[in-house]
């Protein structure tokens, strides 16, 4: 019965998150489609590439920056996906066979759904509900985008954008576990507003990963041997 | 290079990222991945800046952070993702509606 509660509990929140991105999706389906990609384009991007900012990187920059810029810059925004997939294969250690559809889902919202989540067994039940429930929507989304977009009402007059930066508030928040790791938010989000507002993401995201690796050594090590 | 060209390397790239990291994890010893679970972190909480203040080269200050911190609240109380996301829509759609 509890493990009924858990798995309605772990099902209920994938949901969410997964319409959430889905109506995400639509945004980009639409923009490609301004963008002047072809629908198979757009979903082939969806379908493999599975990484919302290095889609909409790539689309936004094709046609005023050039292909190679804005292969460059998607491809800089989706290198945190590679620190997501080692953080979480690291704590699942999962088979080979299913390491490449594992890897696949090793995004955002799955790491920031699973990985606060003590328990290995339901963590990685999260993952992967949340993981193809948000893959499955993420894909209707920019097919439905592409096809109707322009006849639905903005994400801003829904107020989604509000729901977006309340979902990733959330899973920050679910993260603290100690003070430390207070500190590490509060350091990220600073260097996020100074570089990101002044330079762009792109630079926020290179400042963010410097910041990941520097004070790793200094902190994380303390808390383990306290 | 053709756009298609472009997207297939995008792809392609995008998943030997993944791929990559989760691959090398596996070389690491538990004591490692004690450490290494700190990492994602920083990344989260970039995105989450993204979405809270539109950080591109500008940083927004919009009704919707007023949304968002009712709805905060609301998902306290309740613990709910989806009452919590349905609140911060509803408000700030409602805000904008009437400002």
């Amino acid at each position: 019965m509890k493990n009924f509660f858990m798995n309605n509990k772990i099902i209920s929140e994938a949901l969410s998150i997964g319409l959430g991105i889905g109506i995400i999706a639509v945004t980009f389906g639409l923009i490609s489609k301004e963008a002047g990609l072809t629908l198979w384009q757009a979903q082939s991007l969806s379908l493999f590439a599975l990484t919302g900012a290095s889609q909409f990187t790539f689309v936004l920059l094709f046609t005023t920056q050039g292909i190679i810029a804005a292969l460059i810059a998607a491809v800089l925004v989706g290198a945190r996906n590679a620190v997501y997939a080692f953080t979480l294969n690291s704590r699942f250690r999962v088979n080979k066979k299913t390491l490449p559809f594992f890897a696949y889902l090793s995004i955002d919202e799955t790491t920031a759904v699973s990985m606060p989540i003590k328990d290995n067994k339901i963590a990685l039940s999260s993952f992967w509900w949340t993981g193809i429930l948000l893959a499955t929507f993420w894909n209707i989304g920019t097919f439905i985008g592409y096809l109707a977009g322009e006849m639905l009402p903005s994400i801003r007059s829904m107020g989604l954008d509000a729901g977006m930066g309340l979902l990733f508030l959330i899973l920050v928040m679910r993260q603290i576990e100690s003070r430390m790791d207070s500190i590490r938010i509060l350091l990220s989000l600073i260097t996020g507003i100074i570089l990101g507002g002044i330079f762009g993401f792109n630079y926020a995201l290179m400042g963010t990963a410097v910041l990941a690796m520097l004070p790793i050594h200094l902190f994380v090590k303390e808390e383990i041997s306290s | 290079m053709s756009i298609w060209q472009g997207i297939i390397l995008v792809n392609l790239i995008c998943y030997l990222q993944k791929i990559f990291g989760a691959t090398l994890s596996s070389s690491f010893s538990s004591i490692d991945s004690k450490l290494i679970q700190k990492l994602p972190l920083p990344f989260l909480t970039l995105v989450m800046t993204q979405q809270l203040f539109e950080i591109d080269k500008t940083f927004l200050i919009d009704v919707r952070l007023i949304g968002i911190a009712m709805a905060y609240f609301i998902y306290k109380k309740t613990n709910s993702l989806l009452i919590g996301i349905s609140a911060a829509c509803l408000i700030t759609a409602f805000i904008r509606q009437i400002i």
